[in-house]
């Protein structure tokens, strides 16, 4: 009798421990839900910074058409991400340089819908970098063609390289964490393939002497709200890499932290030390860059090296600005020297810096064979790619639109009606 | 425009300011010559009139009347977001508008300095010899424009090549002293060219 109580008590208990175990795990599988959508709706939101920032850098007569690239590249590259990006990107890959499953993805669990859903608006981050770079003086439609192909190609096919589990770089073990070269460089170097291929505004680099000449935007306190917003954002994009609730998602928002406030006061080091004058778009493009910079080694780096990387980055973006300028690539907003520079420099400082592993040779080798592959893969395949539409369509407005605004020859709408020479005798 | 709204405005102007017998001649006449041009000049119609009828009232006085009516009537008949904004770019400018045109390329090239004003006028005559959209009259009489200056002022010319002439302008003037001096010497341009009486009928920034 006492050996059937003892085993009826035994048998209790397991089922209790079985269906507590059980309710745990289910309570952990929606903190993680939970987590990933609201560091979605966090990266969602980069959107508006972006729109704000790209918009108050442009001139009062363009400011429109820069909102109206942001808002519906975000919505294209989400639907192109879910058709085609994301299984190149995340689907099964027998070669290791593509995915080759989970298109249209339609027939899946909760969890991988969360985790596409994220993704998606990694996906739309990559394509409105370009536009940024490449404003004033593009077509509306080349523009929705080339955030088509950024999103549906250049960008899912390297995140491929890292992100799948089979993915060539991956296997080597490349670091990125949260994407300092899978989004911001690739998105970085497609920007500057796009700025090649449609050239500077007009008027922008003197004809005689090649010197550039400032073209203000036309709200920088847009451009200041822009930058604390994306700040603000980048807590979900860093953080909501790791897909799941965990312990470090404090260690990884204070990284980021940190190093965007390291990387604006390097940039205000640097033009103190090159005696230049303290300008508020190059501190908030120095922030920027140190978010971009800690994006790969949020996770695996000491709080130290956060700040270093930061500001390394942060003073990397005037002298890429005035490299640039001597080339005489026209990038409006700076998007190259925060996003490729920058993001070239944190995926190294990832290797560099690595958390128990400081400074090893053969890691920093293969984050630089990484960042190597992002820029060929990026860079040359988007310039063949914007070269091909620029014949196909022609990427850049002509001269009359130039003058007029894009807001009024592309859209039909101004942004300032109250300032705007053409809509005054015409109403 | 249609050729109906064109007729209605006319008839409005004429009515008012003709005899019934006299209105209906000259309706017919504009009717069976002018009607049927896509694009209608009010100036070569009164210059024809005029010289054929004995009509009571100013030239000027009718010139300005229709030219109200068939730019308002342009502008009702056009869908309301293109009406709203601008104008149709093939539309014919008249010799009005080819005044306000003269004043605000000349306060244009004004706000250069002296040495570049040649070199505006140089990328134009050079920039409009190689449009290939427009025909070579109408390329032909703003090259003897740009030669012989307001002397040499033709008729009438297409709204799109003068654009186009303008925007030549401004391209040249953006290399010389950059987009942002550029955009300030045209909003200075417009502002003095809105204040000249032909500017109540064309507006300077139908050129822009």
């Amino acid at each position: 009798m006492k050996r059937i109580i003892l085993s009826c008590a035994g048998l209790l208990l397991s089922a209790i421990s079985g269906s507590a175990f059980a309710g745990e795990q289910s309570i952990t599988i929606n903190m993680n839900t939970l987590w990933i959508v609201t560091a979605s709706v966090l990266v969602f939101f980069m959107q508006a910074g972006f729109a704000l920032l790209e918009s108050g850098s442009t001139r009062a007569k363009n400011s429109i058409n820069v909102m109206m690239k942001n808002f519906i590249d975000v919505c294209l590259a989400s639907l192109v991400f879910w058709a085609v990006g994301y299984g190149l990107m995340f689907g099964q890959s027998s070669t290791g340089w593509f995915g080759e499953s989970h298109f249209m993805m339609n027939d899946a669990s909760h969890q991988d819908y969360t985790v596409l859903l994220f993704q998606s608006m990694f996906a739309a981050t990559a394509a409105t970098i370009v536009s940024g770079a490449i404003a004033e003086r593009t077509k509306f439609t080349a523009y929705i063609i080339c955030a088509v192909v950024v999103t549906a190609a250049i960008y899912p096919i390297y995140g491929s390289w890292v992100w799948n589990g089979e993915g060539w770089l991956a296997q080597k073990g490349f670091v990125d964490f949260a994407g300092s070269t899978v989004v911001h460089s690739v998105g970085g170097w497609c920007a500057l393939a796009a700025a090649i291929v449609i050239g500077p505004r007009l008027g922008r680099f003197d004809r005689t002497t090649g010197a550039p000449r400032e073209i203000p935007g036309h709200n920088l306190s847009l451009v200041a709200l822009g930058g604390f917003i994306l700040w603000m954002g980048w807590f979900g994009f860093n953080a909501g890499s790791t897909l799941e609730a965990s312990e470090n998602l404090g260690t990884i928002a204070l990284n980021t932290h940190l190093a965007a406030c390291a990387g604006a006061v390097g940039t205000v080091v640097f033009a103190i030390l090159a005696r230049q004058p303290i300008l508020l778009t190059s501190c908030v493009n120095g922030a920027l860059a140190g978010l971009v910079g800690i994006t790969a080694g949020c996770a695996t780096m000491d709080p130290q090296f956060a700040v270093l990387t930061g500001f390394i980055g942060g003073m990397l973006v005037i002298p890429s600005v005035h490299l640039l300028l001597r080339l005489k690539i026209d990038d409006v907003v700076g998007a190259i020297p925060v996003h490729g520079i920058g993001g070239a420099w944190g995926t190294l400082a990832a290797g560099i810096f690595y958390q128990g592993d400081l400074y090893n040779i053969d890691r920093m080798l293969t984050q630089l064979v990484g960042i190597g592959a992002g820029f060929a893969w990026a860079f040359f395949g988007s310039l063949v790619l914007f070269h091909l539409i620029n014949l196909a369509v022609g990427m850049r407005v002509d001269s009359e639109h130039e003058q007029r605004g894009l807001d009024f020859t592309e859209h039909h709408e101004v942004g300032y009606p109250e300032f705007h020479q053409l809509t005054q005798s015409y109403k | 425009m249609s050729l109906k709204d064109r007729k209605h405005a006319f008839l409005n102007v004429l009515a008012a300011n003709l005899d019934k017998g006299v209105r209906d001649e000259v309706m017919t006449f504009w009717e069976e010559k002018y009607s049927s041009r896509p694009q209608f000049g009010v100036s070569a119609f009164l210059d024809e009139l005029y010289s054929k009828y004995s009509i009571p009232i100013k030239k000027g006085q009718l010139f300005r009347e229709l030219s109200r009516a068939t730019m308002s009537a342009a502008g009702a008949s056009r869908p309301e977001r293109t009406s709203a904004l601008e104008p149709d770019a093939t539309e014919v400018i008249d010799k009005n508008g080819l005044v306000v045109y003269q004043a605000l390329q000349d306060e244009f090239t004004a706000l250069a300095k002296p040495a570049d004003r040649m070199k505006i006028t140089k990328a134009q005559f050079d920039g409009i010899q190689a449009q290939n959209q427009y025909d070579s009259t109408s390329i032909r009489n703003v090259m003897e424009w740009l030669r012989g200056g307001p002397k040499a002022m033709p008729n009438r010319a297409e709204l799109g090549l003068l654009r186009k002439l303008f925007n030549l302008g401004y391209v040249e003037s953006c290399h010389l002293y950059g987009p942002v001096k550029t955009d300030q010497m045209l909003n200075t341009a417009l502002q003095k060219t809105n204040n000249i009486p032909e500017a109540h009928i064309t507006p300077p920034v139908y050129f822009i």
